[in-house]
């Protein structure tokens, strides 16, 4: 699976869960903060990380699940790519 | 660096500005409403040094009232009978006791460096009661507010109770009298409690003297605060306190009078009278009799109305002091008008 | 001790006099200020209970002994026989600390408690007074004091941040004495390194940090302080005597003075953290602005509820236990912990189970309508009118406002009695007293407090940001002036010390 194709996935999910077609235009670019964007709230996080886990079959260690790791759409897709998520 | 002087510069000078609002406004609150300092426990001993009274007033704030009893004795005696009250705020016969052991003693009986008394002029003492000092220090309101017994103590008596009980809100009092005598110029810091500022300012935008007219739930709450007080009369430690200040005067060969001062007509109701104050007069009488002391009891027998008493509806206003004198002067307290011989 | 007190006004200018006074530069420039906070914070919390600083000293020693070992043995760089006996290992001394720390809040706070519901339930069966119950005195701030070093601990055991290896610091960081009554809980990765380094006297520290203090204390003393005795206490006291209409108004004054205390407390303890260079974190965020339920949770207690959200709610619902993903499910134990952390009585777990419940409830809720919202755009544009946001907000707040009735009542009975009394079913018909200037005054503060962050609320605040100077300064003045005319004599103790 390439970046692109992990992008889609994740931009469809929170279209899906939150945004019903708007996430790109509420991202902004791809280095934004969730947080400061309103992106996810604090709720939507635990989701996406149980999506990532369950999606891209990885684990996502107690060591980095804090919101700083995820805020991004880039940090997302570096953490997935990092820990074996592209052969989902 | 010339940023951060102006970053220092404009903090200097909000808060210098704040300051001299503050300081300004205080000034100008002074013109409607004037500092009015109280006779306190640290005030009157302050006096009592610095004089020889002849007559001695213990009591609690009511002791106060006795001060324009003092200044008409003064007058009339041109200065043979001479009045010093102690006033401890909240009352209680414990707290009386613990002022005379630890403030007053010292003064009845410091010597000069020949051995004679420092004081000799000393001949009568009133104590200035009411059924309230006979029940136990805790009993009152549950808000503890600025008038409390920790104002008569020395910065030792504090530092002692700090160790034993930490910081709490009665000994607190102690630190917030200190901070008053701080600030002795300053109306805002003087009338905290008091709520004189508010009164003053609403008579002064109404142009209307502040109103004579009591609240009437205050009245209820103090009728039944009276009636009810039947049931706490005569605490063992408070009376053991009264038995420690009458033998310690009448073992100094002290003339002394139990006197029972005047509560508001208005939250005297016929159960109170009957109950409450009668149980209490009768057992003081009793035991005034029993230990030869003079006993009076004007509790509900002076001139005063309810409009001579202050809106708390518990002390007597400056003109009904005035009142009071000349009539307790005319009758039963007439003996004090000899006090110099 | 209390900010509110008079003392402070003497505690604090000796200790910001002596903290700023210190070597400038480097690691004694930072020892001396470290070690003025802890002496003052021990001071401060002598003159609440000199003895049981003898708890906050070992739990101290504990969670940072228990921080320095485990930091000492991180698992990475090992083969994996060994990574997993150490593994083992650190979690057994991560567990044990964390236990401990929970021990010490445990036994003073909950021990009794449970004795107590013990014995009730063995008296129901027969059995009379079967256990004995235990009342200690609750050391000052120990349920802050232990969330802050149980935060600590699992940060180093689940290695997001190394230990701490400066016990001067260490010790400055728990036991602040700003924090130590009521909070803000504070966070490991945000706070501690702010004892790591000397702090610097900044213009907008001062400015802010005393901006901070002075509405607190207004927030503290003046609105929450009044209507306590004058509104609050007599119908809570005794719902039986008011009528439905007094005992409405009460309940609405009540949520006032709580946000007003304790939001207050959180403004003077930021704002004195600010005054030692010390950002501690928000704690309010105006929360009667919101329009559901999670939002009042992320604006309410904000320390508390990130607390939970990080430590507990989190690792279970992403973790591999039954509660994975399931949301609703944590959220009523995230929820009922929170009620027990407030209290051990029976009032605060009711409390705690229905804000659970209700975020549960609102979970589905929102799985629900965004469902609709897939399939039907409207739904979206529906959620974002001004109708829905309305009723949304007075749900969320009449909800808000009808759990406080168990918050506060003394008991489940009394609880019970005064909500029969806001149904009309009490039978008093006793009216509120002191309806006057000053509650008016607590009603329009409220409101503009939470207006100026909506609309032009901003922009006005802004514009006075820009006045000269010396405008600005009077008008501080003038505030102090109004406090110091209509904040009631008499020490009051902050709400949520009692937690």
């Amino acid at each position: 699976m390439t970046r692109a194709d992990m992008r889609r996935l994740l931009i469809d999910w929170l279209d899906d869960k939150y945004h019903f077609g708007d996430a790109e235009a509420k991202i902004g670019d791809d280095e934004a903060s969730f947080l400061d964007r309103g992106v996810l709230d604090s709720l939507g996080f635990v989701a996406l990380v149980v999506y990532l886990e369950d999606k891209f079959r990885i684990k996502i260690e107690l060591k980095l699940l804090n919101r700083e790791n995820f805020d991004s759409v880039n940090k997302i897709l570096d953490y997935v790519t990092a820990h074996g998520g592209g052969n989902a | 660096m010339s940023g951060m002087l102006g970053g220092w510069r404009n903090l200097l000078l909000v808060g210098f500005c704040a300051f001299a609002t503050v300081a300004a406004t205080d000034a100008a609150l002074q013109t409607v409403v004037p500092l009015n300092p109280l006779l306190e426990v640290d005030s009157a001993i302050l006096q009592y040094a610095a004089g020889d009274p002849t007559v001695l007033v213990v009591g609690s704030s009511h002791a106060r009232s006795f001060v324009a009893l003092g200044r008409a004795l003064y007058e009339r005696t041109h200065g043979e009978v001479r009045v010093q009250s102690v006033p401890v705020e909240w009352g209680k016969l414990t707290n009386y006791a613990w002022v005379l052991e630890n403030r007053i003693k010292p003064l009845i009986e410091a010597r000069t460096s020949s051995g004679a008394l420092r004081r000799p002029s000393l001949r009568h003492v009133l104590i200035v009661t009411e059924w309230w000092d006979s029940t136990s220090q805790g009993n009152g309101t549950s808000s503890i507010t600025m008038g409390l017994p920790a104002r008569a103590w020395r910065w030792r008596d504090f530092l002692a109770d700090l160790c034993a009980n930490n910081l709490n809100n009665y000994n607190r009092n102690f630190l917030q009298k200190i901070w008053r005598e701080l600030w002795p110029k300053s109306i805002l810091v003087q009338d905290r409690g008091h709520d004189r500022i508010i009164e003053g300012l609403r008579a002064s935008i109404s142009r209307k003297a502040p109103s004579s007219a009591k609240d009437p739930k205050s009245i209820e709450f103090w009728q039944a605060m009276i009636e009810g007080g039947e049931q706490s009369l005569f605490e063992p430690s408070q009376m053991k306190a009264f038995d420690e200040l009458v033998s310690y005067f009448k073992g100094r060969d002290l003339d002394v009078t139990l006197l029972l001062y005047p509560r508001m007509p208005g939250t005297l109701t016929q159960k109170a009278k009957d109950t409450t104050l009668r149980q209490f007069s009768q057992r003081m009488r009793a035991i005034a009799q029993e230990k030869g002391i003079r006993f009076v009891d004007i509790t509900a027998s002076s001139p005063l109305t309810d409009d001579d008493f202050a809106p708390d509806l518990d002390h007597v206003l400056p003109d009904g002091n005035e009142r009071l004198a000349a009539w307790a002067l005319a009758g039963d307290l007439s003996f004090l008008a000899g006090a110099a011989q | 001790m209390s900010f509110t007190g008079v003392e402070f006004a003497v505690f604090f200018p000796t200790v910001f006099l002596l903290y700023w006074v210190g070597p400038r530069r480097g690691a004694s420039g930072r020892n001396w200020q470290n070690a003025i906070l802890l002496l003052a914070s021990v001071a401060f919390y002598a003159t609440w209970s000199p003895r049981l600083l003898v708890v906050l000293t070992a739990a101290v020693a504990t969670s940072f002994a228990a921080g320095v070992w485990l930091d000492a043995r991180p698992t990475e760089g090992m083969d994996e026989a060994q990574a997993a006996i150490m593994r083992k290992k650190r979690k057994a001394i991560a567990v044990i600390a964390v236990i401990m720390q929970l021990g010490f809040l445990g036994l003073f706070k909950y021990a009794g408690f449970f004795s107590q519901s013990l014995n009730a339930l063995l008296d129901a069966a027969g059995i009379s007074d079967a256990m004995p119950v235990l009342r200690l005195a609750l050391p000052l701030g120990i349920s802050y004091t232990t969330l802050i070093q149980v935060g600590y601990l699992l940060e180093v055991y689940w290695e997001r941040s190394p230990a701490c290896r400066d016990p001067l610091a260490y010790s400055a960081f728990v036991a602040f004495f700003p924090q130590l009554i009521a909070g803000p809980i504070v966070r490991t990765r945000a706070m501690l390194p702010q004892y790591y380094e000397r702090r610097a006297l900044r213009t907008d520290d001062v400015a802010e940090g005393a901006a901070s203090f002075l509405l607190g204390f207004a927030m503290k003393a003046l609105v929450a302080d009044w209507l306590s005795p004058n509104l609050v206490a007599p119908a809570f006291s005794n719902p039986g005597a008011y009528s439905a209409g007094a005992l409405w108004i009460a309940l609405a004054a009540y949520a006032t003075q709580l946000f007003c205390d304790f939001a207050g407390y959180s403004l003077m303890a930021i704002g004195t953290g600010r005054l030692f260079g010390l950002t501690l974190p928000e704690n309010f965020r105006y929360p009667f602005l919101s329009k559901s339920l999670p939002e009042f949770w992320r604006r309410w207690h904000i320390s508390l509820n990130t607390w939970l959200f990080d430590y507990i709610f989190a690792p279970l619902t992403t973790g591999r236990s039954r509660f994975r993903g399931r949301v609703g499910a944590g959220f009523v134990v995230v929820f009922l912990a929170s009620g027990l952390w407030h209290g051990p009585t029976w009032t605060f777990v009711l409390w705690g189970l229905s804000h659970g419940i209700a975020m549960a409830v609102h979970h589905a809720y929102d799985e629900w309508y965004k469902r609709r919202c897939r399939k039907d755009r409207r739904w979206v544009e529906a959620r974002r009118s001004k109708p829905y946001g309305a009723a949304a907000w007075v749900l969320t707040q009449a909800f808000f406002l009808l759990t406080l009735v168990p918050f506060r009542s003394p008991g489940l009975r009394a609880a019970a009695d005064f909500a029969a009394g806001l149904l009309g079913l009490g039978g008093g018909s006793g009216r509120v007293g002191h309806f006057g200037f000053m509650a008016l005054f607590c009603a329009a503060f409220m409101v503009v407090f939470h207006s100026l962050q909506v609309g032009r609320g901003p922009a006005l605040m802004e514009r006075f940001r820009a006045l000269p100077t010396p405008i600005r300064g009077v008008s501080y003045g003038l505030a102090m002036v109004f406090l110091l005319v209509f904040v009631p004599l008499g020490a009051s103790t902050f709400i949520y010390a009692q937690f």
